[in-house]
Protein backbone atom coordinates (compact mmCIF):
# COMPACT_ATOMS: atom_id res chain seq x y z
CA UNK A 1 0.00 0.00 0.00
CA UNK A 2 1.38 3.37 -1.04
CA UNK A 3 0.21 5.86 1.59
CA UNK A 4 0.99 8.77 -0.72
CA UNK A 5 -2.31 8.14 -2.43
CA UNK A 6 -3.92 9.61 0.70
CA UNK A 7 -2.87 13.04 -0.60
CA UNK A 8 -5.67 12.65 -3.11
CA UNK A 9 -8.04 13.32 -0.19
CA UNK A 10 -7.18 17.02 -0.48
CA UNK A 11 -8.37 17.07 -4.09
CA UNK A 12 -11.35 14.95 -3.03
CA UNK A 13 -12.40 17.49 -0.41
CA UNK A 14 -11.98 20.45 -2.82
CA UNK A 15 -14.11 18.69 -5.45
CA UNK A 16 -16.70 17.73 -2.84
CA UNK A 17 -16.96 21.28 -1.51
CA UNK A 18 -17.31 22.70 -5.01
CA UNK A 19 -20.06 20.17 -5.64
CA UNK A 20 -21.77 21.08 -2.39
CA UNK A 21 -21.83 24.70 -3.52
CA UNK A 22 -24.05 23.59 -6.43
CA UNK A 23 -26.31 21.67 -4.04
CA UNK A 24 -26.54 24.70 -1.75
CA UNK A 25 -27.46 27.03 -4.61
CA UNK A 26 -30.50 24.87 -5.29
CA UNK A 27 -31.51 23.59 -1.87
CA UNK A 28 -30.28 26.26 0.56
CA UNK A 29 -30.96 25.17 4.18
CA UNK A 30 -32.08 21.71 3.02
CA UNK A 31 -28.75 21.03 1.31
CA UNK A 32 -27.66 18.39 3.87
CA UNK A 33 -30.97 16.54 3.33
CA UNK A 34 -30.60 16.77 -0.45
CA UNK A 35 -27.03 15.49 -0.19
CA UNK A 36 -28.23 12.32 1.50
CA UNK A 37 -30.56 11.34 -1.35
CA UNK A 38 -29.11 8.81 -3.79
CA UNK A 39 -28.89 11.38 -6.61
CA UNK A 40 -27.46 14.13 -4.37
CA UNK A 41 -24.88 11.79 -2.86
CA UNK A 42 -23.88 10.47 -6.31
CA UNK A 43 -23.41 14.04 -7.51
CA UNK A 44 -21.16 14.96 -4.59
CA UNK A 45 -19.21 11.72 -4.83
CA UNK A 46 -18.53 12.06 -8.56
CA UNK A 47 -17.58 15.72 -8.19
CA UNK A 48 -15.15 14.77 -5.40
CA UNK A 49 -13.77 11.76 -7.25
CA UNK A 50 -12.99 13.71 -10.43
CA UNK A 51 -10.00 15.75 -9.12
CA UNK A 52 -8.78 13.00 -6.79
CA UNK A 53 -8.73 10.55 -9.70
CA UNK A 54 -6.66 13.02 -11.70
CA UNK A 55 -4.19 13.22 -8.82
CA UNK A 56 -4.16 9.43 -8.45
CA UNK A 57 -3.58 9.06 -12.20
CA UNK A 58 -0.71 11.53 -12.24
CA UNK A 59 0.90 9.82 -9.26
CA UNK A 60 0.40 6.30 -10.64
CA UNK A 61 1.92 7.37 -13.96
CA UNK A 62 4.85 8.77 -11.96
CA UNK A 63 4.31 12.22 -13.48
CA UNK A 64 4.51 13.64 -9.96
CA UNK A 65 6.55 12.24 -7.10
CA UNK A 66 7.33 15.26 -4.92
CA UNK A 67 5.36 18.15 -3.40
CA UNK A 68 2.33 15.89 -3.36
CA UNK A 69 0.24 18.12 -1.09
CA UNK A 70 0.67 21.07 -3.46
CA UNK A 71 -0.03 18.83 -6.44
CA UNK A 72 -3.21 17.54 -4.86
CA UNK A 73 -4.32 21.11 -4.11
CA UNK A 74 -3.54 22.08 -7.68
CA UNK A 75 -5.52 19.10 -8.98
CA UNK A 76 -8.54 20.12 -6.90
CA UNK A 77 -8.53 23.78 -7.88
CA UNK A 78 -7.33 23.09 -11.45
CA UNK A 79 -10.13 20.61 -12.08
CA UNK A 80 -12.67 23.16 -10.84
CA UNK A 81 -11.16 25.87 -13.03
CA UNK A 82 -11.34 23.56 -16.02
CA UNK A 83 -14.95 22.54 -15.27
CA UNK A 84 -16.04 26.16 -15.04
CA UNK A 85 -14.42 27.20 -18.30
CA UNK A 86 -16.21 28.44 -21.41
CA UNK A 87 -14.49 29.07 -24.70
CA UNK A 88 -15.46 31.68 -27.27
CA UNK A 89 -16.62 29.96 -30.46
CA UNK A 90 -18.11 32.72 -32.61
CA UNK A 91 -20.47 35.68 -32.66
CA UNK A 92 -24.09 34.97 -33.56
CA UNK A 93 -26.75 37.32 -34.91
CA UNK A 94 -29.99 36.96 -32.96
CA UNK A 95 -33.50 37.39 -34.38
CA UNK A 96 -33.89 40.72 -32.59
CA UNK A 97 -30.84 42.02 -34.47
CA UNK A 98 -28.47 41.91 -31.52
CA UNK A 99 -25.16 40.10 -31.65
CA UNK A 100 -24.26 37.60 -28.96
CA UNK A 101 -21.11 35.62 -28.27
CA UNK A 102 -21.44 31.87 -28.59
CA UNK A 103 -19.52 30.30 -25.71
CA UNK A 104 -19.14 26.58 -25.19
CA UNK A 105 -17.08 24.47 -22.85
CA UNK A 106 -16.92 22.06 -19.94
CA UNK A 107 -19.20 24.38 -17.94
CA UNK A 108 -22.12 23.41 -20.19
CA UNK A 109 -21.46 19.75 -19.49
CA UNK A 110 -21.09 20.43 -15.75
CA UNK A 111 -24.39 22.36 -15.67
CA UNK A 112 -26.17 19.60 -17.54
CA UNK A 113 -24.80 16.97 -15.14
CA UNK A 114 -25.60 19.12 -12.10
CA UNK A 115 -29.15 19.77 -13.26
CA UNK A 116 -29.71 16.11 -14.06
CA UNK A 117 -28.69 14.85 -10.62
CA UNK A 118 -29.96 17.75 -8.52
CA UNK A 119 -33.35 17.62 -10.20
CA UNK A 120 -33.47 13.95 -9.28
CA UNK A 121 -32.49 14.86 -5.69
CA UNK A 122 -35.31 17.45 -5.55
CA UNK A 123 -37.84 14.96 -6.85
CA UNK A 124 -36.64 12.41 -4.36
CA UNK A 125 -37.24 14.86 -1.46
CA UNK A 126 -40.75 15.61 -2.74
CA UNK A 127 -41.46 11.88 -3.08
CA UNK A 128 -40.31 11.28 0.45
CA UNK A 129 -42.68 14.02 1.68
CA UNK A 130 -45.57 12.53 -0.31
CA UNK A 131 -44.88 9.07 1.10
CA UNK A 132 -44.77 10.43 4.64
CA UNK A 133 -48.12 12.17 4.16
CA UNK A 134 -49.70 9.05 2.62
CA UNK A 135 -48.47 6.93 5.49
CA UNK A 136 -49.36 9.25 8.35
CA UNK A 137 -52.61 10.87 7.25
CA UNK A 138 -55.43 9.15 9.19
CA UNK A 139 -57.23 7.15 6.50
CA UNK A 140 -60.65 7.05 8.14
CA UNK A 141 -61.17 10.78 8.66
CA UNK A 142 -62.68 13.15 6.12
CA UNK A 143 -61.36 16.64 5.39
CA UNK A 144 -63.66 18.46 7.80
CA UNK A 145 -62.90 16.02 10.64
CA UNK A 146 -59.18 16.49 10.00
CA UNK A 147 -59.59 20.29 10.15
CA UNK A 148 -61.39 19.86 13.45
CA UNK A 149 -58.57 17.70 14.74
CA UNK A 150 -56.00 20.33 13.78
CA UNK A 151 -57.98 23.05 15.57
CA UNK A 152 -58.26 20.85 18.67
CA UNK A 153 -54.60 19.81 18.79
CA UNK A 154 -53.11 23.16 17.80
CA UNK A 155 -53.33 24.32 21.42
CA UNK A 156 -50.52 21.87 22.17
CA UNK A 157 -48.30 24.64 20.80
CA UNK A 158 -47.46 27.63 22.92
CA UNK A 159 -48.12 29.99 21.23
CA UNK A 160 -50.31 28.25 18.63
CA UNK A 161 -49.05 28.84 15.05
CA UNK A 162 -51.50 31.52 13.92
CA UNK A 163 -50.45 31.40 10.27
CA UNK A 164 -51.26 27.70 10.12
CA UNK A 165 -54.64 28.31 11.73
CA UNK A 166 -55.45 31.02 9.18
CA UNK A 167 -54.39 28.85 6.25
CA UNK A 168 -56.48 25.90 7.46
CA UNK A 169 -59.51 28.16 7.92
CA UNK A 170 -59.02 29.54 4.41
CA UNK A 171 -58.74 26.03 2.97
CA UNK A 172 -61.92 25.00 4.81
CA UNK A 173 -63.81 27.97 3.33
CA UNK A 174 -62.53 27.08 -0.14
CA UNK A 175 -63.69 23.47 0.32
CA UNK A 176 -67.16 24.57 1.47
CA UNK A 177 -67.48 26.91 -1.52
CA UNK A 178 -66.60 24.06 -3.87
CA UNK A 179 -69.07 21.73 -2.19
CA UNK A 180 -71.76 24.41 -2.54
CA UNK A 181 -70.89 24.71 -6.21
CA UNK A 182 -71.26 20.95 -6.71
CA UNK A 183 -74.55 21.08 -4.77
CA UNK A 184 -75.80 23.83 -7.12
CA UNK A 185 -74.96 21.69 -10.11
CA UNK A 186 -76.70 18.68 -8.57
CA UNK A 187 -79.78 20.82 -7.82
CA UNK A 188 -79.83 21.99 -11.43
CA UNK A 189 -79.75 18.35 -12.55
CA UNK A 190 -82.58 17.45 -10.13
CA UNK A 191 -84.71 20.33 -11.37
CA UNK A 192 -83.95 19.39 -14.96
CA UNK A 193 -85.05 15.81 -14.31
CA UNK A 194 -88.27 16.96 -12.60
CA UNK A 195 -89.09 19.23 -15.55
CA UNK A 196 -88.56 16.39 -18.03
CA UNK A 197 -90.43 13.86 -15.80
CA UNK A 198 -93.27 15.76 -14.07
CA UNK A 199 -94.62 12.52 -12.60
CA UNK A 200 -91.34 11.70 -10.81
CA UNK A 201 -90.79 12.34 -7.10
CA UNK A 202 -87.88 14.40 -5.81
CA UNK A 203 -86.36 11.23 -4.32
CA UNK A 204 -86.33 9.63 -7.75
CA UNK A 205 -84.74 12.77 -9.17
CA UNK A 206 -82.09 12.74 -6.43
CA UNK A 207 -81.34 9.09 -7.15
CA UNK A 208 -81.01 10.00 -10.77
CA UNK A 209 -78.92 13.09 -10.19
CA UNK A 210 -76.49 11.70 -7.66
CA UNK A 211 -73.01 13.10 -8.31
CA UNK A 212 -72.01 9.98 -10.18
CA UNK A 213 -74.55 10.05 -13.03
CA UNK A 214 -73.25 11.29 -16.39
CA UNK A 215 -75.66 14.23 -16.59
CA UNK A 216 -74.30 15.76 -13.43
CA UNK A 217 -70.77 15.15 -14.59
CA UNK A 218 -71.53 16.90 -17.87
CA UNK A 219 -73.03 19.82 -15.99
CA UNK A 220 -69.95 19.98 -13.85
CA UNK A 221 -67.74 20.07 -16.92
CA UNK A 222 -69.85 22.86 -18.34
CA UNK A 223 -69.32 24.74 -15.09
CA UNK A 224 -65.57 24.10 -15.49
CA UNK A 225 -65.47 22.66 -12.01
CA UNK A 226 -64.05 19.33 -13.06
CA UNK A 227 -64.81 17.69 -9.75
CA UNK A 228 -68.18 16.04 -9.36
CA UNK A 229 -67.27 13.25 -7.06
CA UNK A 230 -67.48 14.54 -3.50
CA UNK A 231 -65.24 11.82 -2.14
CA UNK A 232 -62.50 12.76 -4.63
CA UNK A 233 -62.83 16.42 -3.67
CA UNK A 234 -62.66 15.43 -0.01
CA UNK A 235 -59.55 13.36 -0.68
CA UNK A 236 -57.86 16.24 -2.53
CA UNK A 237 -58.51 18.62 0.34
CA UNK A 238 -57.31 16.07 2.91
CA UNK A 239 -53.98 16.04 1.11
CA UNK A 240 -53.86 19.82 0.72
CA UNK A 241 -54.46 20.16 4.46
CA UNK A 242 -51.76 17.59 5.17
CA UNK A 243 -49.20 19.48 3.08
CA UNK A 244 -50.07 22.78 4.76
CA UNK A 245 -49.59 21.19 8.20
CA UNK A 246 -46.34 19.55 7.07
CA UNK A 247 -44.98 22.84 5.74
CA UNK A 248 -45.68 24.70 8.97
CA UNK A 249 -44.75 22.20 11.65
CA UNK A 250 -42.67 19.47 9.98
CA UNK A 251 -42.92 15.71 10.49
CA UNK A 252 -43.02 15.70 14.28
CA UNK A 253 -45.66 18.43 14.41
CA UNK A 254 -47.64 16.66 11.70
CA UNK A 255 -48.01 13.63 13.95
CA UNK A 256 -48.91 15.85 16.92
CA UNK A 257 -51.59 17.75 15.05
CA UNK A 258 -53.15 14.97 13.06
CA UNK A 259 -52.85 11.95 15.31
CA UNK A 260 -55.69 11.17 17.73
CA UNK B 1 -29.02 25.84 -22.03
CA UNK B 2 -29.57 29.31 -20.58
CA UNK B 3 -33.03 30.79 -20.73
CA UNK B 4 -33.33 33.45 -23.39
CA UNK B 5 -34.55 36.93 -22.56
CA UNK B 6 -37.43 36.39 -25.01
CA UNK B 7 -38.62 33.27 -23.20
CA UNK B 8 -38.34 35.00 -19.84
CA UNK B 9 -40.35 37.97 -21.10
CA UNK B 10 -43.15 35.65 -22.22
CA UNK B 11 -43.66 34.19 -18.77
CA UNK B 12 -46.79 35.35 -17.01
CA UNK B 13 -46.74 36.44 -13.37
CA UNK B 14 -48.58 33.26 -12.39
CA UNK B 15 -45.88 31.17 -14.13
CA UNK B 16 -43.20 32.97 -12.14
CA UNK B 17 -45.24 32.55 -8.96
CA UNK B 18 -45.40 28.79 -9.55
CA UNK B 19 -41.69 28.55 -10.34
CA UNK B 20 -40.77 30.50 -7.21
CA UNK B 21 -43.03 28.40 -5.03
CA UNK B 22 -41.22 25.32 -6.35
CA UNK B 23 -37.79 26.87 -5.86
CA UNK B 24 -38.66 27.80 -2.27
CA UNK B 25 -39.48 24.17 -1.60
CA UNK B 26 -36.29 22.43 -2.71
CA UNK B 27 -37.23 22.79 -6.37
CA UNK B 28 -39.90 20.11 -6.24
CA UNK B 29 -43.36 19.56 -4.76
CA UNK B 30 -46.29 17.18 -4.97
CA UNK B 31 -48.97 18.83 -7.14
CA UNK B 32 -51.47 19.13 -4.29
CA UNK B 33 -48.90 20.85 -2.10
CA UNK B 34 -48.20 23.30 -4.91
CA UNK B 35 -51.96 23.87 -5.20
CA UNK B 36 -52.16 24.60 -1.48
CA UNK B 37 -49.35 27.19 -1.51
CA UNK B 38 -49.97 28.92 -4.82
CA UNK B 39 -53.54 30.13 -4.28
CA UNK B 40 -54.38 29.19 -7.86
CA UNK B 41 -57.37 27.03 -8.77
CA UNK B 42 -56.39 23.39 -9.39
CA UNK B 43 -57.49 23.40 -13.02
CA UNK B 44 -55.71 26.64 -13.84
CA UNK B 45 -52.62 25.36 -12.04
CA UNK B 46 -52.78 22.18 -14.11
CA UNK B 47 -52.74 24.25 -17.29
CA UNK B 48 -49.90 26.47 -16.04
CA UNK B 49 -47.80 23.46 -15.13
CA UNK B 50 -48.49 21.82 -18.51
CA UNK B 51 -47.36 24.99 -20.31
CA UNK B 52 -44.24 25.24 -18.15
CA UNK B 53 -43.44 21.63 -18.96
CA UNK B 54 -43.83 22.35 -22.67
CA UNK B 55 -41.30 25.18 -22.25
CA UNK B 56 -39.02 22.75 -20.37
CA UNK B 57 -39.11 24.88 -17.24
CA UNK B 58 -40.53 22.07 -15.10
CA UNK B 59 -40.66 18.28 -15.26
CA UNK B 60 -43.78 16.35 -14.28
CA UNK B 61 -43.76 12.88 -12.77
CA UNK B 62 -46.96 10.77 -12.76
CA UNK B 63 -48.91 13.40 -14.74
CA UNK B 64 -52.17 11.44 -14.79
CA UNK B 65 -52.67 10.99 -11.05
CA UNK B 66 -53.30 14.17 -9.09
CA UNK B 67 -52.31 12.46 -5.80
CA UNK B 68 -49.04 11.09 -7.19
CA UNK B 69 -48.10 13.95 -9.47
CA UNK B 70 -44.79 15.66 -8.63
CA UNK B 71 -43.54 18.87 -10.24
CA UNK B 72 -39.80 19.60 -10.36
CA UNK B 73 -38.28 22.83 -11.61
CA UNK B 74 -35.49 22.37 -14.18
CA UNK B 75 -32.23 24.31 -14.48
CA UNK B 76 -33.90 26.48 -17.12
CA UNK B 77 -36.80 27.09 -14.75
CA UNK B 78 -34.35 28.27 -12.09
CA UNK B 79 -32.75 30.71 -14.52
CA UNK B 80 -36.13 32.04 -15.69
CA UNK B 81 -37.34 32.68 -12.14
CA UNK B 82 -34.09 34.36 -11.12
CA UNK B 83 -34.06 36.63 -14.17
CA UNK B 84 -37.36 38.09 -12.98
CA UNK B 85 -36.18 38.81 -9.44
Amino acid sequence: MDWNYLYSLVAFVIGGLAGFQGVYERHKKDSPKASTTLAGFSYLLTRALFPSTIFGGLYAAKLVDSKLLITSLACGTGAELFLRTKIFIKQEQKAAGSIEDLLKGPLDLLRWYQNLLLEAASTSLAESKKEFVEKNLPATLGFEELCQRVFTNIDAYDPPPEELKTEVEKLKDEFEAKIDHVAEIAEAAIQGYLTDHPEATREQAIDFASPFVPEVQELAKAGKNGVTDRSKLDQQYRYKLAYIVYRHVGRKGFRTLLSS
Amino acid sequence: MATSITQEAQLADTDIKVLRALIDSNGSMPFLELASVSDIDDEELNEIVATLEKDRLVRIINPDDIFEKIITVTGQGFSAAHLRR
